[in-house]
């Protein structure tokens, strides 16, 4: 096989990361909820991707973006009660007139869910991958998958439906 | 009506998404953070054989100084060691702030290698290949323990003088945490990598300070069942709550977590204090999502909101153990200003009340 240049891989990589960039971001955004916490990981994500891009094959690059990205867990040490040391998130960006709100409403069940539960449901009925790819990508079993799925969908329901007639009842 | 439910969460995902889009990503910055990663891994894995060809000739099982060796817990029936000469996976860890708000931690790359001969007892191998901060090529051998024979366990090894701990869990093992004692500040983060071909899953984690990673006693994680164990063998009381959370006491380690999410927090049995087990939004719009637990069968459960906040439905209270677990959705900058005050009947009937306490 034919060896590419620095260059060469740089410029593919490159056209790769605008192409693909655009949709890990916001598969990033569902999945943290957090404008900057969704772009550190898609930069991160990449960085893994550009490392093992001489193994990746370009019809697959995308898919292995992606799980880079949903498997990368990380956490912070969150203190019992008396201290939450948790990251502070950055104010919302809010746009007159463009129902951000609304937007934003969904991800807040969203991010409501078990970490599971929540890259389930993005997968699923965001990306819309089958159910067996998404349990291959988190390394889960098909039956993880689906109960994932079950119970993440129940939750964001019940939550829906909270929400919803605590805006009716004001 | 399940099914116009999934349409509309999926044009409402979709609308979310396009909104949350918002900053792009520079091909530059990433090509020459990931030129970096790719040079210092060529010369860390020179470094690397250097190791193995030292570790080879020393030979035997013999612990590298201040390496935790840990007895494997007890080993399922269904489980068993896959032969297969050797698998390696790397774990990549993030940077870790102090206690002071600086970065205690500054990340790195760690690989972990497993040589297994199904004729002897299997070997674990260690090693950082990127230091910290990608300051040095110096590869580091972290450790050197072995995995128990003919079964999956967990073990770990711990470096003098370093933050990290790296080790196996049984294959599917979902980390989620670590007791320590539980120290007072500082943060920690980890990853896990499956150890293609074998029956084991490859973790890390660093912590902000030697002391904290020194001090690990004992790892709980989600087995590839559902079930919540420890590495001391202990399997988990488990309760959930409607919204899908998943409480779990053990009482052996005397802690207690919230399940579910990956390397979620670990808290002393039993004070009345939460843990947040998650949270979205921002400013006076945070919503939270707090666990906590009360000694006994508690009764009437209720809450008060604070001036810095306000109260989402009353506590959802779930028996787990000899305890009860509660969960409570408020909204505020800091929960511990959202709520006032948490009261409830023991079986007794006598009343007790708990105040957050402030940071």
């Amino acid at each position: 096989m034919a060896r590419t240049s620095k260059a060469e891989r740089d410029r593919a990589f490159t056209a790769f990361v605008e192409q693909a960039s655009p949709s890990l971001l916001r598969t990033a955004w569902l999945l943290t909820g957090d404008h900057d916490a969704a772009h550190e990981l898609v930069q991160g994500a990449l960085v893994k991707t550009y490392a093992a891009w001489h193994r990746v094959r370009p019809e697959d690059a995308v898919a292995y973006a992606r799980r880079v990205l949903v498997n990368h867990r990380t956490d912070v040490w969150r203190k019992w009660g008396r201290e939450l040391a948790v990251a502070q998130a950055p104010e919302r960006v809010h746009r007159d007139g463009d129902g951000v709100d609304d937007r934003d409403h969904v991800v807040r069940l969203l991010t409501l869910l078990p970490e599971q539960q929540r890259k389930v449901v993005v997968l699923r009925y965001y990306t819309d991958l089958p159910e067996q790819v998404v349990a291959d990508l988190l390394g889960i079993s098909l039956g993880s998958v689906k109960s994932a799925a079950s119970r993440g969908l129940a939750a964001l329901r019940a939550n829906h439906q909270s929400t919803s007639s605590e805006g009716s009842s004001r | 009506m399940t099914t116009s439910f999934e349409d509309q969460l999926r044009a409402d995902l979709r609308a979310a998404a396009d909104g949350g889009a918002t900053t792009g990503i520079d091909p530059a910055a990433v090509i020459a953070a990931g030129t970096r990663v790719v040079r210092r891994r060529r010369l860390a894995y020179a470094g690397s054989a250097a190791v193995v060809a030292i570790l080879a000739v020393v030979g035997g099982l013999a612990l590298t100084p201040g390496t935790r060796r840990t007895p494997a817990p007890p080993v399922p029936a269904t489980q068993s060691a896959t032969a297969r000469a050797t698998a390696t996976a790397r774990l990549e860890l993030t940077s870790v702030g102090g206690s002071n708000g600086g970065t205690a931690f500054a990340g790195g790359t760690y690989e972990v290698q497993l040589d297994r001969d199904p004729s002897t007892e299997a070997d674990l191998t260690y090693w950082q290949v990127e230091s910290p901060g990608g300051t040095s090529e110096k590869v580091v051998a972290l450790g050197r323990s072995a995995t128990p024979k003919g079964g999956v366990g967990v073990t770990w090894g711990h470096a003098p003088g370093s933050p990290v701990i790296i080790g196996v869990a049984p294959k599917g093992a979902k980390l989620l945490g670590v007791v320590n004692g539980f120290p007072e500040g500082g943060g920690s983060t980890g990853d896990t990598a499956p150890l293609a071909g074998t029956d084991y899953e490859a973790f890390a984690y660093a912590f902000s300070a030697a002391k904290d990673a020194d001090a690990v006693t004992a790892v709980v994680y989600e087995d590839a069942s559902g079930a919540v164990v420890s590495s001391t063998g202990e399997r988990a009381q488990t309760a959930a709550f409607p919204n899908g959370e998943r409480a779990y006491v053990l009482p052996g380690l005397a802690v207690w977590g919230v399940a579910g999410e990956a390397m979620g927090p670990l808290s002393p049995t039993p004070d009345g204090g939460w843990v947040s087990s998650s949270r979205s939004g921002s400013g006076t719009d945070t919503h939270w999502s707090l666990v906590g637990l009360l000694p006994g069968r508690a009764a009437d459960v209720t809450a008060t909101a604070g001036a810095g906040g306000h109260l989402q439905g009353a506590p959802s209270v779930v028996g787990l153990g000899s305890y009860s677990a509660y969960q409570l959705s408020v909204v505020g900058k800091d929960p511990v200003k959202a709520v006032a005050a948490l009261t409830w009947r023991d079986p007794a009937g006598a009343s007790h009340t708990w105040t957050p306490r402030a940071r």
